[in-house]
């Protein structure tokens, strides 16, 4: 079985067709690059993966259990999460309250009433997964007074606190040093080991570097899809962007 | 030991402890038992307004409704002979106004969520006011009395005074501790970032519900105690500006930004109340001007300033070379 089974997805905001009859099966490892050129669509697809926008028309099948229509904090318990495009934080809180707050999710509601939010499982686990992302020594620093690269950095690292099967990366290089480019690259090759990676990003480097299959969207249909080879020679992918790039 | 000792709650617990023999303000010893639920009130609207971010103006209502419930509960459950069960009558009462209404307008945002609460508040006064055979409407209803509590005088002030002291001692425990529990911490992110939130897994919705309902709990005792204190109810407990006013203090206070706002906004509120009044009849113009200055000024009100002086230069440190490494190149 496949992991998602999407058929005839379709999503419009009053003319606009945002998302344009998409029919596609994800298989279960891998990464899974989805490209296009600004306003293809590529975000409302992830609004539509997981639930925060209802489609118009279709049908979201995720291992085979029909998640279409489910709100985005349903969709979590079914191991989907996601990183945002622009960076998504509790901005009065501190890194690591960033992290806890995810982390403490997975605890028992009573647990949560009389457990201390600072407690020593959570701080641990939060620390850890900090420590992977390599943001651990700005723990205790506020989420909004840290540099924008280790913000992106914090926004991805809040959506692996749920152990997620699958994971829907919004352009987490953007906006990046060559420094964390490099790091976070090692980073979504070493979560793709272990899980399902969808990956919207512009750096084409990346993208035909680390890609096991690629889709192409334009004008929110699907253009293409294939290997990064078979997509770096589709003509008609070629001409989306040179199109694109000319006006 | 030091950690206690810097503890403000401690300080505050032992400050009320000597109220009734500070002079001049310990001579007026229903002011401090009003003083007190107050704080129970404010305290646990602010789980709402400060910690999770929900615009409530109905607490007026489940505060009013405590209130009526204590003194229904006495007058007529149990025969005038009671000071327990009245108690705890106005605490179900105002939890079960608050869960109602708090699981109708759990998805609603910002204004929307604010005036769904002061219609309801509205409706709460027109029944009680109207409804006189279980309310006494205009005329209220009178003739509460305070009988005895494990052998104690409840209707000596003092000994009063002193229940209304545990009793905020207790709920004071309790409210910090919710609000510094991983509960209170995921209340937070909703008020903060609701979408995060919900990415994060937590239905919103059900958080939302569930610290209203607390939330009016409280208030429902306090309002309890309000019966006790005043021997009576009247629908004007209920009034809508009763809501404004637990709103108005816990801002000034700060409750956005501390958790000890609400003591300091319901402490001028009350004093403002029951003092100035006496002396001036237009005391609310200048609590209100104030209100305006001081949060037109602090937005975050009086803890606001306080805790501003405190944060600055750890800040400052820890900025500096942030700030500069904000700016990258784009792609
Ligand atoms: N909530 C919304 N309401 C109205 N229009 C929307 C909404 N969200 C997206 N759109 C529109 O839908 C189209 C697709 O947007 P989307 O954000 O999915 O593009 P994208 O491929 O992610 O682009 P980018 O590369 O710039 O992030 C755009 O034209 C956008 O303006
Ligand atoms: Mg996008």
């Amino acid at each position: 079985m496949n992991l998602f089974s999407i058929q005839g997805l379709t999503k419009r905001f009053d003319a606009l067709v945002a998302t344009n009859d998409v029919s596609l099966e994800i298989e279960r490892e891998g990464i899974l690059s989805i490209i296009g050129p600004n306003g293809a669509g590529k975000t409302t697809v992830f609004n539509l993966l997981t639930g925060l926008l209802k489609p118009d028309a279709g049908k979201i099948l995720y291992k085979g259990e029909d998640i279409t229509g489910k709100k985005p904090y349903q969709i979590i318990r079914h191991g989907i999460a996601r990183s945002f495009q622009v960076v998504s934080l509790f901005e009065e809180m501190t890194v690591l309250d960033n992290m806890r707050v995810g982390i403490q999710r997975n605890l028992g509601l009573m647990n949560r009433m009389f457990l201390e939010a600072s407690n020593k499982a959570a701080t641990e686990k939060s620390l850890e997964l900090l420590e992977l992302v390599g943001i651990a020594p700005l723990a205790d620093h506020g989420a909004s007074h840290i540099p924008h690269g280790d913000r992106k950095v914090l926004d991805l690292a809040m959506s692996l606190v749920s152990e997620p099967d699958t994971l829907l990366l919004d352009e987490p290089m953007a906006g990046l040093s060559p420094v964390e480019r490099l790091r976070i690259t090692n980073l979504i090759r070493k979560l793709s080991e272990t899980r399902k990676i969808i990956l919207v990003e512009h750096d084409m480097d990346l993208v035909f570097g680390i890609s096991d299959s690629i889709l192409v969207l334009h004008h929110g249909a699907i253009l293409a899809r294939g290997t990064p080879r078979e997509i770096a020679a589709n003509e008609s992918v070629q001409s989306a962007y040179l199109g694109k790039e000319a006006s | 030991m030091n950690k206690i000792l810097k503890d403000p709650l401690l300080w505050i617990f032992l400050i009320f402890s000597a109220y009734p023999f500070m002079p001049y303000i310990g001579s007026f010893i229903s002011l401090g038992s009003e003083l007190l639920l107050w704080f129970v009130f404010a305290l646990g609207f602010n789980l709402c307004l400060g910690q999770t971010g929900l615009p409530s103006f109905g607490h007026g209502a489940f505060f009013g409704m405590g209130s009526y419930a204590a003194a229904i509960s006495f007058l007529r459950l149990f025969n005038h002979d009671a000071f327990v069960m009245p108690i705890l009558a106005g605490i179900v009462l105002g939890a079960a106004a608050a869960a109602l209404l708090g699981w109708l307008i759990r998805e609603k945002k910002g204004v929307y969520f604010a005036m769904l609460t002061v219609a309801f508040t509205q409706v709460c006064f027109g029944i009680a006011f109207r409804w006189d055979e279980v309310t006494g409407g205009e005329a209220g209803l009178s003739g509460v009395l305070r009988g005895a509590f494990f052998g104690l005088p409840m209707n000596n002030p003092i000994v009063f005074y002193y229940f209304c002291f545990l009793v905020f001692i207790v709920c004071a425990v309790i409210i910090r501790k919710i609000s510094r529990s991983c509960f209170g911490l995921s209340l937070q992110s909703v008020r903060q970032n609701p979408l995060r939130s919900q990415y994060l897994g937590y239905n919103i919705g059900l958080y939302k519900f569930s610290v209203y309902t607390i939330s009016g709990g409280f208030a429902g005792l306090a309002g309890a105690l309000y019966c006790l204190l005043t021997q009576s109810a009247y629908a004007d407990v209920l009034d809508w500006s009763k809501s404004g006013d637990v709103v108005m203090a816990t801002l000034l206070g700060g409750g956005t930004v501390s958790f000890y706002g609400p003591i300091l906004g319901s402490l001028i509120f009350v004093i403002c109340k029951n003092l100035i009044s006496s002396m001036w009849v237009h005391w609310a113009l200048l609590y209100g001007l104030s209100f305006v200055i001081i949060l037109s000024f602090f937005p975050t009100g009086l803890m606001g300033i306080v805790k501003k002086k405190r944060n600055l230069e750890p800040r400052l440190r820890g900025n500096a070379p942030a700030q500069e490494q904000t700016r990258r190149e784009e792609p």
